[in-house]
């Protein structure tokens, strides 16, 4: 019997123990994976089976077993929680996921035949009831989405698993047969376009994942192959084209698109290990190998295994290369993303159809556009804090039911899926802009990419309330490598409000013409009215979205008219660079917690272990898993340095710079996302040495994020030096070109504004 | 004999499902429902039948909020392993928790099976509106009893459908819906 999915394992081993020779990227990540599970092998459960199936190491296959006899320990009590009980797709995904690791063990003779027996029983029975229960709960041929995908695929995973010797189970036959006839159509009547329209959440999280497993089972079960680029329903989606989009939804700095739901977040990784392991595609590589986060850990259809399988697709051939493609693109049913070549200007334009009615996960966002410049987030999309926020919160968007927990009544606002909430055009203030029809949302959509434009006209979605309106066109144009284009051209027979809206980071800085914004980064976005002047207002807004920032700007320019035809020009900059990046630091655990800040300097300088900071200690170096971390460095040499960028994803960090506390709860909710940039305060004189002390935790266990995942520090520190901001100075059009003047620079750019 | 091997034995022998329909265990009759799904024919009807009538003398929905020794029981439990202890407000007898742990499951199955053999008496029939009128019950259970309704296709059933095209979820909104479609075709 071998491991299924993993019938090459001895190849997987040899791998392995040669890149553990060699070092590199692969080596990290299985180091990583190891040593997690050797230090905390029930805190780190989703590595633990894996790690012993390769070691085969007696103590690591006796933990891999108990981490199988405690969660077959958990399955009673569930029956208990509103969780199983009415959200049965999130226990469906992972109870399939054991039963495949408890199939490993079982071939590395972990469970005598008699365990092996009655945990299988056990396995096997609660599935049955279970998910299949659940499976059979989603409408066909109707329901299309995350929740079917993860019952259908784990249906068939149990099935397929104990179907064979020595279980031959009729219950598991009866599971893999019911799977099997729903995967392939929950695949191929995902809409073409390979986006379900949920969000990056569940794209990145659970479609994503599910592809590679469903279509490496598929292929074993039916003894077909290449089911990647197999179209399994007339005019849906291959599986080639959902990893697409899941790549697709990266932006330039590795955070993926906060459209339609949850907001800014890290992206996963084995979709992109599988796609570029088996297309040999380089958009896959160059993401997998530039863009993601090593230290981020999430749920994986409810699994924390992503980095697993991350290394069980790794795309040994291809990896050794990091070549840059272009990241522009254009999905007709969709929207598409402009990228300048050194991806420093990003914008991403969208018309994906919305829900009507009840505008949950698909969001009202005709034509909203999102900006990202140096890799930094400008645009604010997403869902509101928890605690839930009254400024998209409308009379007639709160909704009271009483089937997702259990004995209550959960009230929740979907007004943060309409359309105000967006970077849309609002029309006559109607932020509650949605849907009450199924019918088109959407037209005309165009792209031509070697020109870096695209455009839809979005009129219909705003045709169900004003049927006067004829035209709500929006087209956007990366001009010169440089800066961007908005045009929008909006036609009704009947006077109209047009207000074009922007949901922008904070926070908002004076500027000659427009709106200006500065990131706390350092990034700047001018957005400036061209053709015809506007009224402009501003507000800030608290609670929303949740993040980075947990609040937001937003810039409204008002027209009034039949026609509303302007340009608006994008103008991002920067008045920051990177400089030099600090490393060696002396580094310290502190195993009970009792440091303090003159303590720890104490320890530290008698340390000898150095550390760079570029990922947890015990990533890094051979050191135990140890949550509290103390780190200090001198640094001599700063130049004109104005800031210090502090990794990414420091959990509770306390800084002293030049023995002062910095206060770094401004940085508490961003810092997940944004690596934090602290200021050199302006009475340290050039020539001194910057005393640099930090105290910083970890995450030593998968389940740290409370659900939402967790990420240690990464990224390093940096040096960040001011410079002159290439600002905006005027841009005006006339003739069918544009003149732009910056700062530094001048453009002429032909322009044909649209018939 | 085990629940397991009880489960395992009526998938596999036709003979053993009326027996099995009235087992002392919700999981061996949840398979008898299952294994009459795989030979529909009307003569399972009254056995059906009986299935609803035992599941209606038990208390699916009477469970009170619980402490979990671990988390909330909400969905970031599906990624934990266990030890996770479930501790109640108050004594239980174990008939009680385990219709607890079943709530509709039988329900659905034997709803899945009526519908695989496609007609229902007016009894039954009733029996089967009660679910959709009943907002307490279950939205697995409207929602296949929506699908067998539509399967049944009988007039009597569409002031039901259209209640259960009022409630606010979309399984059974979307069940109704087609099988409205259906009865009306």
């Amino acid at each position: 019997m071998q491991p299924l999915l993993l019938e090459h394992i001895a190849q997987v081993r040899i791998q392995i123990s040669a890149s553990e020779q060699h070092g590199g990227r692969h080596a990290e990540l299985w180091k990583l994976i190891k040593s997690s599970a050797r230090s905390a092998p029930f805190d780190f459960p989703w590595f633990t089976p894996f790690v012993a199936l390769i070691t085969q190491d007696a103590r690591d296959i006796a933990n891999a077993a108990d981490v199988i006899r405690r969660y077959v320990g958990k399955l009673d009590s569930m029956y208990f929680s509103t969780g199983l009980q009415f959200h049965f797709w999130c226990f469906a995904f992972p109870h399939a996921k054991w039963c495949m690791y408890f199939q490993w063990l079982c071939t590395i003779g972990a469970f005598d035949d008699e365990e092996a027996q009655q945990i299988a029983a056990q396995l096997i029975e609660y599935h049955f009831v279970n998910f299949l229960y659940g499976l059979r709960t989603k409408p066909e041929p109707d329901c299309v989405d995350n929740q079917a995908l993860s019952l259908a695929l784990s249906t068939t995973l149990v099935g397929y698993i104990f179907t064979q010797a020595p279980y031959q189970s009729r219950m598991a036959e009866i599971m893999r047969d019911e799977g099997l006839r729903r995967l392939p159509i929950m695949i191929g009547d995902m809409p073409p376009s390979g986006y379900s329209g949920e969000g990056s959440s569940y794209m990145d999280c659970v479609n994503g994942p599910a592809i590679p497993l469903a279509i490496e089972l598929m292929q074993r079960i039916t003894g077909q192959s290449n089911l990647l680029h197999q179209q399994f329903t007339a005019n849906g989606a291959t599986p080639y084209r959902i990893l697409l989009m899941v790549a697709r939804e990266w932006m330039p700095g590795g955070l993926l698109l906060p459209w339609d739901n949850y907001g800014y977040q890290f992206g996963v990784r084995a979709p992109l290990a599988y796609a570029a392991h088996v297309t040999g595609e380089a958009l896959f590589t160059d993401i997998l190998m530039n863009d993601t986060i090593w230290s981020y850990d999430i749920g994986t259809g409810w699994a924390y295994d992503d980095l697993v399988w991350t290394l069980i697709w790794w795309p040994h051939q291809h990896a050794t290369s990091t070549p840059t493609v272009s990241r522009s693109w254009f999905e007709p049913t969709v929207g598409g993303a402009l990228v300048s070549d050194n991806r420093d200007y990003y914008v991403m334009q969208m018309w994906d159809e919305s829900t009507p009615v009840v505008p949950t996960r698909s969001h009202v966002n005709p034509n909203a556009v999102l900006f990202n410049g140096y890799g930094v987030p400008l645009s604010a999309d997403g869902s509101p804090i928890p605690a839930g926020v009254a400024r998209f919160r409308f009379a007639d968007t709160v909704r009271r039911v009483n089937f997702l927990t259990m004995g209550q009544e959960d009230e929740y606002n979907y007004g943060d899926g309409c359309g105000g909430a967006h970077s849309i055009i609002v029309v006559d203030g109607w932020e509650g802009l949605r849907l009450q029809g199924d019918g088109a949302q959407y037209q005309h959509p165009h792209a031509d990419l070697t020109q870096h434009t695209l455009g839809c006209d979005v009129a219909p979605t705003y045709q169900e309330r004003w049927p006067d309106i004829r035209q709500v066109l929006r087209r956007t144009t990366l001009c010169a490598q440089r800066f961007f284009v908005i045009e929008d051209y909006c036609q009704s027979d009947d006077l109209h409000t047009w207000t074009t809206r922007f949901l922008l980071r904070p926070d908002f800085v004076a500027c000659t013409d427009g709106v200006k914004i500065q990131t706390p980064e350092g990034v700047t976005l001018q957005l400036m009215p061209v053709l015809v002047p506007a009224q402009i207002t501003t507000e800030a807004v608290s609670g929303h979205p949740a993040k980075p920032d947990g609040r937001c700007g937003i810039a409204d320019f008002h027209y009034h008219g039949t026609t509303h035809h302007q340009l608006t020009l994008a103008w991002i900059a920067q008045t920051r660079v990177l400089g030099g990046q600090i490393c060696q630091f002396a580094a310290i655990a502190d195993y009970a917690d009792g440091l303090n800040e003159i303590t720890a300097r104490q320890q530290l300088a008698q340390s000898a272990l150095r550390l760079d900071l570029q990922l947890p200690a015990h990533m890094e170096a051979d050191v135990p898993a140890v949550k509290r971390w103390w780190y200090h460095t001198l640094i001599p040499d700063w130049g004109d340095a104005g800031w210090i960028k502090l990794p990414v994803g420091m959990m509770s960090p306390q800084i002293w710079l030049n023995g002062v506390a910095v206060d770094m709860r401004p940085y508490g909710v961003s810092g997940e996302l944004i690596a934090p940039q602290i200021a050199i305060p302006t009475d340290c004189r050039t020539g001194d040495a910057l005393d640099l002390l930090l105290c910083v935790d970890v995450p030593i266990s998968h389940y740290e994020g409370g659900g939402d995942g967790t990420i240690g520090l990464t990224g390093g520190v940096w040096l960040m030096h001011p410079i002159d901001e290439d600002a905006l100075i005027a841009c005006t059009w006339a003739e069918n070109q544009l003149h732009v003047r910056s700062t530094s620079g001048e453009y002429w750019i032909p322009y044909h504004l649209s018939a | 004999m085990s629940c397991y091997d009880a489960m395992e034995a009526v998938l596999h022998d036709e003979t053993l499902i009326e027996s099995a329909a009235v087992h002392g265990r919700w999981q061996v009759r949840y398979a008898a429902a299952m294994a009459i799904a795989q030979h529909p024919e009307p003569r399972w009807l009254p056995v059906l039948h009986n299935m609803l009538v035992i599941e209606s003398t038990r208390p699916l929905y009477t469970q009170p909020v619980v402490q979990f020794s671990v988390g909330t029981g909400d969905t970031r439990m599906a990624e934990q392993i266990g030890p996770i202890d479930v501790t109640f407000d108050s004594a239980y007898d174990e008939a009680t928790k385990d219709a607890w742990r079943c709530r509709g499951r039988v329900r659905q199955a034997v709803l899945f099976a009526i519908a695989s053999i496609g007609v229902a008496d007016n009894e039954l029939l009733a029996v089967l509106h009660g679910f959709l009128a009943d907002p307490k019950e279950d939205f697995a259970v409207k929602a296949a009893t929506a699908r067998a309704l539509g399967v049944i296709a009988h007039p009597d059933s569409v002031p039901f459908l259209q209640i259960a095209q009022q409630f606010d979820e979309w399984c059974t909104n979307r069940e109704a819906t087609n099988a409205l479609q259906r009865i009306k075709s």
